[in-house]
């Protein structure tokens, strides 16, 4: 009989063997470099398209705690745009329009176009990110306010 | 136009707020796990601010590692690092995308359900409400009660009738609102019989449905009231009986009508029965009269004996006059009878003609004029009783100086015999003035519940020594199925007495008496029979047996009201005496009783 120790050894050998002696197999098709690229922005569009969705389903709810959350998800909607805007720009840039270095990091980035321009200023996204956190934590920090004063005047 | 923007800028922004980031994602995961998780989109809430908190963490990481790693040179290290933050990052899109698509998806199945669920409450709704309508329709009171024997449904009539409201009367023991002075169900018993228990233990030994009478207080006046009850289970899944639905129906008018009518029935018997009395002592009395009107011309007016006859004469003289008075009361009370009907005719003309009006008017002058007629029944009852008392007073002083002469007389002699006449013929009037009385005794008695079994041993006891002395056997089979019957066990007692004397009357000598009791198989009434083995009945004497004062017997030695009285008696209870011959001889009387209580057989049936 083998034990639990003797058969784990076993399975990891075998995955070794078949994992070493691996080739290409034409039946898999291999994709390029930018298959991330889409998959990201297709994966922010979704999350706008959410957010949209979100906030029309619940624009009929009342109370402070909802005004708050609302406008995080246009937040968050409006910065889904501005990033998926930006990584696109950022996909056609030329590299010399980064210029001068500190450390390993580059000093200037010389702007052509209103494009050029749009993407210095899309890089500052955390200016609509950290607003769109921000309304979400009032939002709920409101929402549980009200629940605690709503049980509070029921137990009363 | 060529812009040269530096870079420190964003790399300010992106650093300052990935720090920021950190703080608020810790912050609203702290502030979405306060919220309850009960609804569903408070669970969307926590799941979307536990991804955003994700999506914060890993990109402050993310921008933090590349400044470190592209500033001090490492960038290699970011290029290896950065598509899994990337990834991550997109992973965290999806799931945020997914959880908000499918949060609609299931508050959109949420709001389906919440609206069936509403529909099928509204449907719900509309059957109670029809429900309630048609129960509160109802022209009777309708109560369920549950097995803790409280209140768990009424309709309107109870409620109003009780004058309380639904509030005040569900979750209250049915025992401490219709029975007032009940404080536990152990307690509660409606009448003093056993006969009369409470329905709901009725139900529970396992009878289906029950119509009785019961005695409730009347929550304003607290006066009596007589309810008639109809109980149903209510069965659970199980089979077992969950509630009880009474129906009440106030019968307490009903009730004092038929009483008024049994209290009537029973003073017009009087009325009816001095009539015939009246007729029936004539020849007896002026038989006295002339006997000792005779007897006196024959001695000296100061002789022996004299001073008696003339007490016998005037006691009969005053017999007489007591006669023609009972005479008088009959005629009175016969010929100023308040006629209900032409009553009606009189008082319904001048009232309006509608027809509803009319029957509660008639309804209301049937009852004034059973009352008129009952208040003047009562009053002529009353004087007959009297009368009666009267007449059985002189009838005894004559009988008593009858035979004080009878033993100072000659015997064999002239004088001695009309004395005998004049003994003979008292006690004859005595025993039909008897009769009158007894009569009248037995109006004033009261029912009880009574084991019939051990009622006619011991009315065999009374008459083992007659029955001895004429070597009478007298044979018992008692069935011990039969119920307590509601009776007057005087009066019944009368009635044996009556069927047991006849029977040894026929027999008289050497024979056998056999008294049997037994359930009818209906369960719902009690046979006692009475059987000889006489001669048994002609064919001529069984068709006249129950006229009054119809008698087979020697000249004196019967009333002819014994068979009479005792079906009346029977009939008062409810029930049948009937007579026929056995095919082996001799003739057999059975008497019908109805079982419990005389409301409960009778309404029931």
């Amino acid at each position: 009989m083998f034990t639990i120790r003797s058969r784990v050894g076993w399975y990891i050998g075998i995955l070794c063997c078949v994992l070493g002696r691996t080739s290409p197999a034409l039946a898999i098709q291999t994709h390029g470099p930018p298959e991330g690229l889409y998959a990201h922005q297709i994966a922010h569009l979704g999350f706008l398209v959410a957010m949209v969705y979100i906030y029309l389903r619940t624009r009929k709810r009342n109370g402070d705690g909802w005004r708050w959350i609302r406008l995080s998800f246009v937040f968050f909607a409006v910065w889904n745009l501005n990033t998926f805007i930006t990584h696109g720009v950022s996909a056609a840039l030329d590299p010399a329009q980064f210029q001068g270095r500190i450390g390993g990091l580059p000093q200037y980035f010389v702007a052509h176009s209103s494009m050029d321009l749009y993407f210095f200023f899309g890089k500052m996204d955390h200016l609509l990110c950290i607003p769109a956190g921000l309304c979400l934590g009032l939002g709920l920090r409101k929402m549980y306010r009200e629940t605690q004063r709503t049980s509070s005047e029921n137990d009363f | 136009m060529t812009f040269e923007l530096p870079l420190f800028l964003v790399y300010l922004v992106d650093g300052i707020g990935s720090l920021l980031m950190l703080v608020l994602a810790g912050w609203i995961f702290y502030e979405a796990h306060r919220l309850r998780h009960r609804s569903l989109i408070n669970l969307y809430l926590f799941l979307l601010s536990c991804s955003l908190g994700a999506f914060a963490v890993n990109r402050a990481t993310g921008h933090i590692l590349r400044y470190v790693f592209r500033y001090s040179g490492q960038t290699h290290i970011w290029e290896a690092i950065a598509p899994i933050s990337g990834g991550v990052n997109t992973l965290i899109f999806v799931i945020i995308a997914s959880l908000s698509f499918y949060y609609g998806i299931f508050r959109n199945l949420q709001e389906t359900r919440n609206r069936e669920k509403e529909r099928h409450l509204k449907e719900l709704q509309k059957n109670h409400d029809f429900l309630q309508k048609v129960i509160d329709s109802l022209n009777t009171q309708l109560v369920v009660i549950d097995k803790e024997y409280r209140i768990a449904m009424a309709n309107r009539k109870f409620l109003n009738d009780m004058a309380r409201s639904k509030g005040e009367i569900i979750g209250l023991p049915c025992y401490q609102l219709l029975h007032r002075s009940c404080d536990t169900v152990t307690d509660c018993r409606t009448d003093e019989s056993d006969a009369h228990i409470c329905p709901w233990r009725r139900i529970h030994n396992g009878e289906n449905l029950h119509l009785m009478t019961h005695v409730h207080r009347d929550p304003v006046t607290q006066k009596a009231r007589h309810i008639e009850i109809s109980a149903s289970p209510v069965h659970g899944n199980g089979g077992e009986v969950e509630y009880m639905i009474e129906t009440l129906t106030d019968v307490t008018d009903k009730v004092k009508l038929e009483q008024i009518q049994v209290q009537q029935e029973k003073l017009t018997g009087i009325v009816e029965l001095a009539s015939a009395v009246s007729h029936e002592l004539n020849t007896p009395m002026f038989t006295v009269l002339g006997n000792a009107q005779l007897l006196k011309r024959q001695i000296k007016p100061d002789g022996p004996g004299a001073s008696e006859l003339t007490a016998i004469i005037r006691n009969v003289k005053k017999m007489s006059q007591l006669t023609r008075k009972m005479v008088n009361i009959t005629e009175y009370t016969t010929k100023d009878y308040v006629d209900e009907e032409k009553l009606f005719d009189i008082a319904g003309a001048a009232e309006s003609k509608e027809e509803d009006r009319d029957a509660r008017q008639k309804d209301r002058v049937q009852r004034e004029a059973r009352w008129l007629n009952l208040e003047k029944m009562a009053a002529m009852g009353q004087l007959t009783a009297s009368v009666a008392h009267e007449l059985n007073n002189a009838i005894n002083i004559v009988l008593g100086y009858s035979q004080l002469l009878l033993r100072d007389a000659q015997p064999e002699s002239q004088s001695s015999n009309d004395l005998q006449k004049i003994e003979k013929n008292a006690k004859q009037c005595q025993r039909i003035v008897s009769g009158l009385l007894d009569y009248t005794r037995s109006m004033s008695r009261e029912k009880q519940s009574v084991d019939v079994n051990r009622h006619l041993e011991d009315v065999l006891k009374l008459v083992a020594h007659r029955m001895a002395l004429d070597n009478i056997e007298i044979v018992t089979q008692f069935s011990p199925d039969v119920n307590p019957v509601w009776m007057d066990p005087d009066e019944m007692k009368q009635v044996y007495l009556n069927l047991l004397n006849n029977a040894a009357d026929a027999i008289e000598q050497n024979g056998r008496i056999r008294v049997k009791t037994a359930l009818d198989p209906s369960g719902q009434d009690i046979l006692v029979s009475f059987s000889d083995n006489g001669p048994g009945i002609p064919k001529q004497v069984m068709e006249k047996l129950f006229t009054p004062f119809f008698t087979t017997k020697e000249d004196g030695t019967g009333t002819g009201l014994g068979l009479n009285v005792s079906r009346d008696i029977v009939h008062k209870h409810g029930g049948s005496l009937r007579v026929k011959n056995r095919p082996e001889g001799g003739a057999v009387f059975t008497i019908r009783l109805p079982v419990g209580h005389p409301s409960t057989s009778t309404d029931g049936g």
